[in-house]
């Protein structure tokens, strides 16, 4: 009824996600730096997914894949690639299609462009945060 | 570590111990204590990870520095919103806080709600509010005495089931909105509109997609679970809190749209009559304030997409479990319904007969302990 209830679902939808994105960039890197195995089978199927459905929300596909993005996400993420947005559409699906594959490397490009759905991701939860503060 | 997240981690460290130690010695009436324990767990699991970002030696490596930093906050959140919600509610659960907890589990279990009900705390300076990760709501002070508001309960309850079922009852009402813009864009640039146009059908998009579509899922339920008393209690909010009815916020779409979602719900799930009565005052109400459909109200809020999403709500709400409201004596939605009616009827004694039942259900839930 009030705000408050709105913010409250924003908040965490986009706290998963940033929290989801970022648990597994340090897995990632933990596995670079430490030569150890990274992110499994299902870990690089579910991160595919959500870069899938991120790329669905900026494209504003009719049916949106996997799970749902917060609109301020996508907002964010479309006010900082503006004119630029099909490259980077294209960046996401070729991201998408290098973590669907069982073993490819997960190169540079890749950790960078999960970087930024995080950094955006973050910034959103915190602004929602704070505005259930009303600071 | 020398790094300046070091001090920070050792103070949320604290700040974790504090939360655990205060949830694990509280004792709290029967109907808080699985939030208790819940919020126990949280507190503790939390702790226990702060404790391995502070033993983990990648944290103090700069091209780790981000990360760590990213996860510090979120936990830094959790402990604040620990604080704040739950902590703050059961170390002054009082008997109204009971009874409200009591009356939620209550409807909980009749519309058949999937999973642990939130406790409820009379303590909100926000009318009725839900804390989604907290599993608590907040509703005024004064609402234990009075039954009218009881129906946006549901509406609150909602808000937690929309949350935890996104892919199940989000992403189809996501995708008939995305749709109907899809095809509406398409066919202003046809028509050859003006690129200003354009744009504000592209901004109703973002907004639907936003809060919108959120509020929009929880009205419909909430009308899906009570029926009537959720209608009317839509339309006294309108009356006592709306500015302008036709008018639109971010965070809310406009409270005709919603009423007219809350009407199309109603024709799914009840007599045509039922709906006609509650279009029938609304219009009153508009007529009354003097309210004016804007042009771009259609345009933003098209009858067509408002029936598609009651379709839809309706058959993820059932995909769900979730019963709809059916008459029956001794259920909350049933209390709420005749308490509309006899208020409707006869305002002037409707508050003594409001005591009598809310004394009843205190004397029932008394009775079963």
């Amino acid at each position: 009824m009030s705000d408050v209830s709105a913010l409250s679902h924003e908040y965490q939808s986009s706290a998963k996600l940033a929290e989801e994105l970022n648990d597994a960039i340090i897995a990632i890197k933990k596995a670079r730096v430490h030569h150890r195995s990274g992110l499994n089978q299902e870990q690089r199927r579910r991160l595919a997914d959500t870069l899938g459905a991120v790329r669905s929300r900026l494209a504003n596909d009719e049916k949106a894949p996997g799970e749902v993005v917060p609109q301020e996400v996508v907002e964010r993420l479309a006010g900082r690639h503006g004119s630029k947005m099909a490259y980077f559409l294209e960046d996401l699906s070729a991201a998408a299609a290098l973590l669907s594959g069982a073993t490819a490397p997960i190169d540079e490009k890749v950790v960078h462009l999960l970087d930024e759905i995080c950094d955006v991701a973050d910034q959103t939860a915190s602004a929602m945060f704070r505005r259930l503060r009303r600071r | 570590m020398g790094h300046v997240l070091e001090p920070l981690l050792h103070d949320l460290a604290e700040r974790f111990r504090f939360l655990e130690e205060e949830l694990g010695r509280m004792s709290v009436p029967p109907e808080a204590e699985g939030s208790r324990k819940r919020i126990h767990q949280i507190a503790t699991r939390a702790k226990a990870r702060v404790d391995a970002i502070l033993a983990d030696p990648d944290v103090s490596r700069p091209d780790f520095a981000k990360n760590f930093y990213h996860t510090y906050k979120r936990l830094s959140e959790l402990a604040q919103a620990i604080d704040e919600g739950p902590l703050f509610a059961l170390s002054r659960f009082r008997a109204e806080d009971r009874f409200l907890t009591r009356v939620v589990g209550k409807a909980c279990r009749e519309f058949r709600y999937p999973e642990e009900p939130p406790i409820c705390a009379a303590m909100s300076s926000q009318y009725y509010c839900a804390m989604i990760e907290m599993n608590l709501i907040l509703v005024p002070h004064g609402e234990a005495t009075h039954l009218l508001g009881w129906a946006d309960l549901y509406h609150e309850l909602a808000h937690f089931i929309v949350a935890r079922n996104e892919v199940t009852v989000l992403r189809p009402l996501m995708d008939l909105v995305s749709s109907h813009f899809a095809k509406a864009i398409d066919e202003a640039r046809r028509l050859g509109w003006s690129e200003n146009a354009i744009g504000e059908l592209r901004l109703f998009r973002g907004l639907w997609l936003g809060d919108w579509i959120v509020e929009f899922a929880c009205d419909l339920l909430a009308t899906f679970a009570t029926r009537l008393s959720f209608a009317w209690s839509n339309l006294r909010l309108c009356a006592r809190m709306s500015t302008d009815v036709f008018g639109t916020v971010k965070s809310h779409p406009a409270d005709a749209a919603r009423t007219q979602a809350i009407l199309e719900m109603l024709v799914l799930v009840s007599d045509g009559k039922e709906q006609e009565f509650i279009e029938d005052r609304w219009r009153e109400l508009v007529n009354t304030i003097g309210a004016v459909e804007p042009q771009s109200f259609q345009i933003a809020y098209p009858k067509s997409l408002l029936r598609d999403l009651a379709i839809q709500a309706k058959h993820s709400f059932e995909a769900l479990g979730l019963k709809p409201y059916t008459s029956k004596e001794d259920h909350i939605a049933d209390l709420l319904n005749e308490a509309w009616k006899l208020f409707q009827a006869n305002p002037e004694s409707y508050a003594d007969w409001e005591r009598t039942k809310i004394g009843e259900l205190r004397n029932k839930f008394a009775a079963d302990t």
